[in-house]
């Protein structure tokens, strides 16, 4: 009993004691892992490598999957995973919160493009990765929620409101379900969000009117339902007038999926509005 | 101070484990972690610098994200968020014996795992990747070296067993995340010198702990109230790698055995909870033998208990795999890991608790 009485304690306190500081990693929902994600697979581990990138400056580990089922987006049926350090030698480079992927093991991975390469990221580090295996006693395929889904135990995890979930996995049906809920939800930019962009192109529809798209340029957590990938592409259009440009922004589209929003702002006149930086405040 | 913890029996670990069974929280109380390598032989070692010393340098550009108005300058929160790990433990004695000197400014902006330059950048290129969600990170590059043998960067192991190294440790913040130098940060923002605080953990050699109070916590959000000084955990952890000779005079060592039927049980982990506040103070993993000491811990009267790791992963949460080094398969080189999905337990370190109940 005495066991008991100190587990207990250690349990509750460490409840109580929740996290509130800044750190390395923002804890992402399983909405925002989905938003974040432009390919959304079931994969196998097929191959891992590590070796220098091509400047010969930085160790990297790639992993190689074969897809199994897609969710989201269009991945390739091998599809190949970029992280940041590995083994090579007796020289290894350490980075915390990256994924370590044993051979054969299958993953449910939310995965985003890495910038100039056929490559994909995991979103989050190692919370956009659920290893999926097959109970022995009741053949029952289930999850292992990342470590960073549970310490906080909160909406960042498909755990139901309640405490139904009872340890660090659950069944692989039950979680597609969540999963399969997340991805089709509706998005809302929730008024007040303010975006920075960067406006890439305008393009004349008239005299004194042009049609405007720009890039946000950083990443955005209005809430922690929704997130805003640095990179999503805002589109609306401007009107000069006496005072200068006043820009309607109407469409924002994150991985693809456009969604409408309202907000204005303001440049000066005379500007070339390409190249400019922007703040989008959505109404 | 001395405490003597009792041997637990494998009743306590199976109560244990069934007290935990409704918290989906439970088993989530990993703390102070350092980066661990394996020699040629199998042993475990924990990466430290040589010489207890290492010297860093900014690139002082920052851009459009990091915001300083309202605060300090984001070379002055780096300078504060490296002094941070040399301060002084909450008695008001210092326990470490790191040396971090600050070296001249650097243009380089991208981390280089070889070149033997410690660099901290607000402005790594885009060929940098930061996926969704990461603040900034850290590559830390370790050399196991066999003794008498030099490693990378110049330094000898004179002593008399294989050690691990670190040899460069370079941080990126990222470039598409809003900073602030301001207290409290603004609402959106993330605090440079926490978030740099924490980096700077990995620098010195430190993984994550899974103490939420502690600065190596792995998670945050912005706009929350910062967390600019060390934990006990932290404190514990650097003193630790790095201890001077009044840390263990200062503070107190948990010791004991886990022992299972007699004999020692390897990789239990022990748990070290404040009797009066029922705070989780620190904890670790025992040794190959059963043993463990905990190093660093305040003056005060101490719960302790001992949990299992499991078996391999489709059992339970915690594994050698959350326990940085000990553990096989990451690099292309190293024998497979132990995983039933395929009948391969070529690794070396199966099982270790003996451990073969339901864990939760």
């Amino acid at each position: 009993m005495r066991t008991r009485g100190l587990f207990l304690v250690a349990v509750a306190l460490s409840w109580t004691g929740r996290p509130a500081h800044a750190t390395t990693l923002v804890q992402l929902s399983l909405e925002q892992l989905s938003q974040a994600a432009s390919e959304v697979i079931c994969a196998r581990v097929v191959g891992q490598e590590t070796r220098w990138n091509e400047l010969h400056t930085r160790i990297v580990t790639l992993t190689t999957l074969a897809v199994e089922q897609v969710f989201k987006g269009h991945a390739p049926a091998t599809t190949e995973i970029e992280q940041p350090g590995g083994t090579i030698g007796n020289m290894h480079v350490h980075v915390a919160g990256t994924v370590r992927f044993p051979p054969q093991s299958r993953y449910l991975l939310f995965l985003e493009p890495s910038r100039g390469g056929p490559r994909y990221l995991v979103v989050g580090m190692m919370q956009g990765a659920f290893r999926i295996y097959r109970e022995a006693s009741s053949g029952q395929e289930r999850v292992i929620l990342p470590l960073g889904a549970l310490i906080r135990g909160s909406s960042a995890a498909p755990i139901p409101q309640g405490g139904a979930m009872r340890g660090p996995t659950i069944p692989l049906q039950e979680f597609q379900r969540a999963a399969t809920v997340a991805l089709n939800a509706p998005l809302l930019i929730p008024r007040g969000t303010v975006m920075p962009v960067s406006i890439q192109c305008s393009d004349s529809r008239g005299v004194t009117r042009l049609h405007v798209g720009a890039r946000t340029t950083t990443e955005v957590f209005p809430n922690p339902g929704v997130v805003i990938p640095a990179g999503s592409t805002v589109e609306g259009s401007a009107v000069r007038g006496p005072a200068g440009w006043s820009i309607h922004w109407d469409e924002i589209s994150i991985r693809g999926r456009r969604v409408p929003i309202s907000a204005t702002s303001q440049m000066p006149a005379g500007a070339s509005l390409a190249g400019q930086m922007n703040e989008v405040r959505v109404r | 101070m001395a405490w003597k913890a009792r041997a637990w029996r494998r009743r306590s670990f199976l109560a244990a484990s069934a007290a935990g069974a409704g918290f989906s929280c439970a088993l989530l109380l990993l703390a102070y972690n350092p980066i661990q390598d394996q020699s040629a032989l199998g042993l475990t070692v924990h990466a430290h610098w040589p010489n207890a010393a290492i010297t860093w340098e900014l690139n002082p550009s920052i851009g459009p994200n990091v915001d300083t108005s309202g605060g300090t300058s984001a070379s002055t929160a780096i300078q504060t968020a490296w002094s941070v790990w040399k301060a002084p433990y909450p008695n008001g004695q210092v326990l470490t014996a790191i040396a971090i000197t600050q070296g001249p400014n650097t243009t380089l902006t991208d981390p280089n795992n070889a070149d033997c330059q410690n660099i901290i950048s607000f402005v790594p290129s885009s060929s940098v990747s930061f996926p969704t969600g990461v603040i900034a990170f850290t590559e830390v590059t370790t050399h196991v070296v066999s003794p008498g043998e030099t490693s990378q960067c110049g330094a000898v192991n004179s002593t008399s067993a294989p050690v691990s190294f670190v040899t460069d440790a370079d941080v990126v913040f990222n470039p598409h995340e809003n900073f602030s130098t301001a207290t409290p940060s603004p609402a959106g923002d993330f605090d440079v010198q926490s978030v740099g605080t924490h980096e700077f953990g990995h620098a010195l050699g430190l993984d994550h702990s899974g103490l939420g109070h502690a600065i190596m916590f792995p998670f945050g959000d912005a706009g929350e109230g910062q967390q600019r000084n060390l934990a006990v955990d932290d404190v514990a952890g650097m003193a630790f790698l790095y201890p001077n000779s009044s840390f263990e005079a200062a503070t107190g060592i948990l010791s004991g055995v886990i022992a299972l039927h007699g004999s020692g049980v390897f990789a239990a982990h022990v748990v070290a909870v404040d009797a009066q506040t029922g705070a989780v103070v620190v904890d670790r993993l025992t040794d190959p033998d059963g043993t463990f000491r905990i190093l660093g811990v305040p003056p005060g009267s101490y719960n302790v208990f001992a949990l299992p790791l499991a078996r391999d992963s489709n059992s339970g949460l915690y594994v050698l795999d959350n326990f940085s080094g000990w553990t096989c398969g990451y690099g292309e080189n190293s024998s497979p890991c132990c995983d039933p999905a395929t009948a391969g337990c070529s690794g070396k370190l199966q099982n270790p608790t003996g451990y073969t109940g339901k864990f939760y």
